[in-house]
């Protein structure tokens, strides 16, 4: 009896037996949708390990993490590679957005998928938000503060939105263990569904978008063999990345949360730099919610902006210059804003 | 990667199967991920603690400590703090203050579960120096502590009469700096380092208030002058800008509690406090047993020049690399070498030490406020040793809790009086506690730092023509002045 | 057959990829293994010796303990079984153990099974100002007696 056989393991299951050679270049993908996957698993097997010594009460928390920090052993790693798994996954997430609209990945039948992936990038971010909460040191505790209490500028309903969220009538230890509970389980499930679902569905679409074949041309194709080599190149190497990226740039940890002694130096988490910038300049309805839905919405409507003519799988493909032209806006705006944001 | 991407399953690689990678990629990636792993053990074994251990193992001739994490759980907390982690070897602050119960953090603050520099310090208290007037109510006077007591005259007070007292507020010298200068009409203080009030003042050389001395005054002006010069190190808000040899104390408390070498070198066993550093007590310790040579960092080491508004510092004190002691300069030499040269003293004051007649009261003062260092200082040669007309003033110890009991255990010599020994009390009702009386015409004192038992003469019955009613302390120098 | 340079760096690979799967592998299990632990309980105060008649034996909660005073003095019996570790209670003039049915006598012998070892004694002190404390974290043998 054969203990090992190949075709019936777990990996060889998931992958399919061929894929176009086209599809799997390298500068075709940049294999950004598997770093995203690997960083994700990295994320999770190390948010797994965290939490057997993250205590997620307001007394606690910072604590805790400096417990991680300093004392537990390889305890520095195991976070820093959460927190930079975690800032690799948002890069390539939002690159991969960027490189499927720039190749015109979105095309039908995929449409759908890109809505997906949407909701991935959202999932994504909030994760990522609710972390950076769970630092509960003083940056983080602003941040929070200013985050929930823009949830009250939503007309009518905001009181009401915003204790569903923080579960009472201000932040504190009801509102840590929430955001807890929405980090390391209710995002986590949503954030694997929508992996999984992701991916099952680019198999059902019939996998990455490549062009449209000339008649006399003939189709070349990699094997799973080959496909999950390259996967396995790329996440050792991806991996001994983080390993070197967090060893030089520990995770970082401000000091503990001190509401008597105000702000000192408050930032939103870098992902939401440009919303902070917007703060400062118009009301908080219109910078904390109307303009990050308008971008959110602009985004989900950028297939539905493209012709439909040719230029399937051909980056840059001038036919489809709108939905790449308003992504390069958003992407120059929120990037100037950002970037305003740290050099005031 | 790209290579193999563009030939894909063309490739002459030999033939690529399921979990088989014959490819140098294959090598290259292992061999990262192998590195990234070896980087990671490299990193967990070199973290700074590990180094401040072996540091201390190698410094101190003893039997070496296992290179691990310590914590510390004093019992009046019940949390571990981590601090003597690195700190391994670091004196016990006193005795009275043992790590084992008070522990750390109730001190200094802090981080204590953080083992790097940074966090670990990044929320401590007054910095270095917890005792510095700014953090002293937080810290050394926190409640049940040395302040905080709903008494504003109680004893315990400590550093609520501190904050009040000449030695932090410098109203005299700011006063009669500004009288001099034609800047106030007369030197009644007016001013101090900070704004004090006082609800209770009772006699009548004490103030009701004084004002926070201009905190930004037109530059140019005698006041910005005076700035400048309290903020080179004059009294206990500051330490000295640019401390030389003789010169090195702490602030607030520390500037008299906590003793200096007069190098300035560390002499402790705490690996992580530089050795060849000025800047650091002789050791981790806080000590009521100050000897004149803490004191003279201050009241000793030159003059204040009032034309020019600078302080000149002496030219005449032997180098401090001979080596000087750690807390004395060698016998004999005392008077020669490290006393003012222009003053004359008698044989106690260059024998014994300057806490062994100042009382608590005259330095760290009485809980009021007084406009000048004259004021507050009032013991004179005639508390201990009479006038030719009468014996000193004494009272009998009647408890064994009570402050002068608590004072001699608290200097180490607990032994020296017990219930029912006769001590010295002073004009303001102090009691001397190290001044004894044993015989009907007899007292013995000891020193408070050295221990040794002096006698101590009376005037009554010797040669002495004193006027006790009229002349003071001065006068007795004419007679009993040491040559030089 | 004679080894390629490919195969020897394959080979090598493969050895990189198990050693640093295996450090990782132990990198978890000492990330797992805590470096400070939750200190032994200090003293606790239990009263001042007046309050326990000779003769008695008091249970105090708060240390875990029986408290017991006999003519020579007064003593203490760890409330904590020797079988696995949970809370006999005094059930007339026995201990009886609620988990697994041990049963010990009035001075910590064991009388039945399935514990082996008789109730480990506590150490009973009194501090400076005449108040007794028992200290979970000192054992002492049967004959010791605070007097």
């Amino acid at each position: 009896m054969k203990f090992w056989r190949k075709e019936k393991s777990i990996l060889y299951a998931l992958h399919p037996e061929k894929i176009p050679a086209s599809g799997a270049r390298l500068t075709y993908t940049f294999g950004l949708g598997g770093i995203a996957v690997l960083a994700s698993l990295v994320t999770l097997l190390t948010g797994v390990a965290l939490t057997f010594y993250y205590v997620p009460t307001p007394t606690d928390a910072h604590a805790s993490i400096i417990l991680i920090q300093d004392v537990v052993s390889f305890g520095a790693v195991m976070r820093g590679l959460h927190y930079w798994g975690a800032q690799v996954m948002v890069v390539a997430v939002t690159l991969h957005l960027a490189r499927v609209v720039f190749t015109g990945g979105y095309r039908p039948p995929r449409e759908f998928n890109w809505l997906i992936g949407v909701a991935l990038l959202v999932i994504t971010l909030v994760w990522d938000f609710t972390g950076y909460v769970l630092r509960w040191d003083d940056g983080a505790y602003w941040a929070f503060l200013v985050g929930t209490n823009l949830l009250r500028e939503i007309p009518a309903y905001g009181e009401t939105i915003y204790r569903a969220i923080v579960g009472d009538a201000q932040i504190g230890a009801n509102a840590l263990l929430r955001f807890y509970g929405w980090h390391i389980f209710g995002l986590t499930a949503a954030g694997v569904f929508g992996i999984v679902y992701h991916l099952w569905r680019l198999r059902k679409d019939g996998g990455i978008s490549r062009p449209v074949l000339d008649e006399n041309e003939t189709r070349e194709f990699i094997s799973r063999d080959e496909l999950f080599f390259r996967e396995f190149i790329t996440s050792a190497l991806i991996s001994a990345a983080l390993v070197f990226l967090t060893l030089i740039f520990p995770a970082p940890i401000g000091t503990a949360a001190n509401l008597d002694a105000g702000v000192s130096d408050v930032r939103a988490p870098w992902i939401f730099l440009w919303v902070q910038n917007l703060l400062r300049v118009i009301p908080p309805l219109w910078a904390g919610i109307i303009a990050p839905m308008f971008v959110l919405a602009l985004i989900i409507a950028l297939p539905f902006l493209d012709r439909r003519g040719p230029g399937r799988a051909i980056w840059f493909a001038r036919e489809r210059w709108k939905p790449q032209a308003i992504l390069v806006v958003i992407a120059i705006v929120l990037s100037a804003l950002s970037v305003l944001e740290v050099w005031r | 990667m790209n290579q193999n991407g563009n030939e894909g399953n063309k490739g002459n690689k030999g033939k690529r199967d399921f979990l088989y990678f014959p490819s140098t990629w294959f090598f290259i990636a292992t061999l990262a991920l192998f590195f990234a792993t070896l980087a990671i053990v490299w990193s967990e074994s070199h973290q700074p603690w590990r180094e401040w251990i072996a540091r201390y193992n190698s410094q101190n001739a003893v039997t070496p400590v296992p290179i691990e994490i310590r914590a510390l759980v004093p019992t009046q907390t019940g949390k571990p703090e981590l601090c003597v982690t690195c700190h391994v070897g670091i004196e016990d602050i006193s005795a009275s203050h043992p790590a084992e119960t008070f522990g750390c953090v109730v001190c200094h603050g802090g981080q204590p579960r953080a083992l790097d520099q940074d966090r670990a310090h990044a929320t401590m208290r007054g910095g270095r120096n917890p005792s510095a007037l700014e953090v002293a109510a937080q810290s050394c006077g926190q409640a049940n502590c040395h302040g905080g007591y709903a008494d504003p005259d109680a004893e315990r007070n400590h550093v609520d009469r501190v904050l009040k007292s000449v030695q932090a507020t410098y109203a005299g010298g700011i006063a009669h700096v500004r009288f001099s200068f034609g800047a106030q009409k007369s030197p009644t203080a007016l001013f101090g380092n900070r704004a004090v009030s006082d609800a209770t003042q009772v006699l009548s050389p004490q103030l009701r208030a004084l004002e926070m001395f201009p905190a930004n005054p037109v530059s140019g002006t005698l006041d910005a002058k005076m700035i400048a010069c309290l903020n080179g190190g004059c009294h206990l808000w500051t330490t000295p800008a640019k401390p030389q040899a003789y010169q090195y104390r702490g602030s607030g408390c520390a500037a008299c509690h906590y003793v200096y070498a007069d190098d300035g070198l560390y002499r402790g066993k705490d690996a992580t406090i530089a050795r060849d550093q000025p800047g650091h007590g002789v050791a981790h310790q806080l000590t009521t047993a100050i000897p004149f040579s803490q004191c003279n960092h201050c009241h000793n080491r030159g003059n204040y020049d009032l034309r020019t508004m600078q302080f000149d510092r002496r030219d005449d004190l032997p180098p401090v690399a001979r080596p000087l002691s750690a807390q004395m300069p060698p016998e004999g030499r005392r008077l020669i070498e490290y006393y003012q040269p222009i003053g004359e003293f008698t044989k106690c004051e260059v024998e014994l030490n300057c806490v062994d007649c100042h009382t608590a009261q005259e330095a760290m003062g009485d809980g009021h406020i007084y406009g000048s260092k004259k004021d507050a200082q009032y013991v004179q040669c005639q508390t201990c040793h009479g006038t030719p007309a009468s014996k000193p003033q004494t009272a009998i110890i009647k408890d064994a809790n009570e402050l002068a009991m608590r004072q001699a255990r608290i200097n180490g010599h607990a032994e020296f009086i017990k219930v029912g020994d006769q001590v010295i009390a002073t004009a303001r009702g102090e009691l001397l506690w190290s001044i004894k009386q044993i015989a009907p015409n007899k007292f013995v004192q000891i020193d408070k730092v050295s221990g040794k038992i002096y006698n101590v003469p009376l005037a009554q019955g010797s040669q002495c023509t004193q006027d006790g009613k009229t002349q003071t302390s001065d006068y007795c120098h004419e007679c009993h002045k040491v040559v030089r | 057959m004679k080894l390629t340079r490919r195969d020897f760096l394959t080979n090598l690979g493969y050895g990189s990829f198990l050693v640093a799967s295996g450090a990782l592998a132990a990198l978890f299990a000492r990330f797992l293994t805590p470096n400070i632990v939750t200190p032994a309980p200090g003293p606790v105060e239990i009263g001042s010796p007046d309050q326990y008649a000779l003769g008695s034996l008091t249970h105090i909660e708060n240390a875990r303990v029986y408290l017991g005073r006999d003519e020579r003095g007064f003593y203490a019996i760890s409330a904590i079984c020797t079988h696995l570790g949970c809370a006999p209670r005094l059930d007339g003039d026995e201990f009886a153990c609620p988990c697994h049915g041990s049963r010990f006598a009035r001075d910590g012998r064991v009388l039945s099974a399935p514990a082996t070892r008789p109730l480990d004694r506590v150490f009973v002190g009194r501090s400076a100002n005449g108040k007794l404390f028992v200290e979970r974290s000192r054992q002492v043998d049967a004959d010791y007696r605070l007097v």
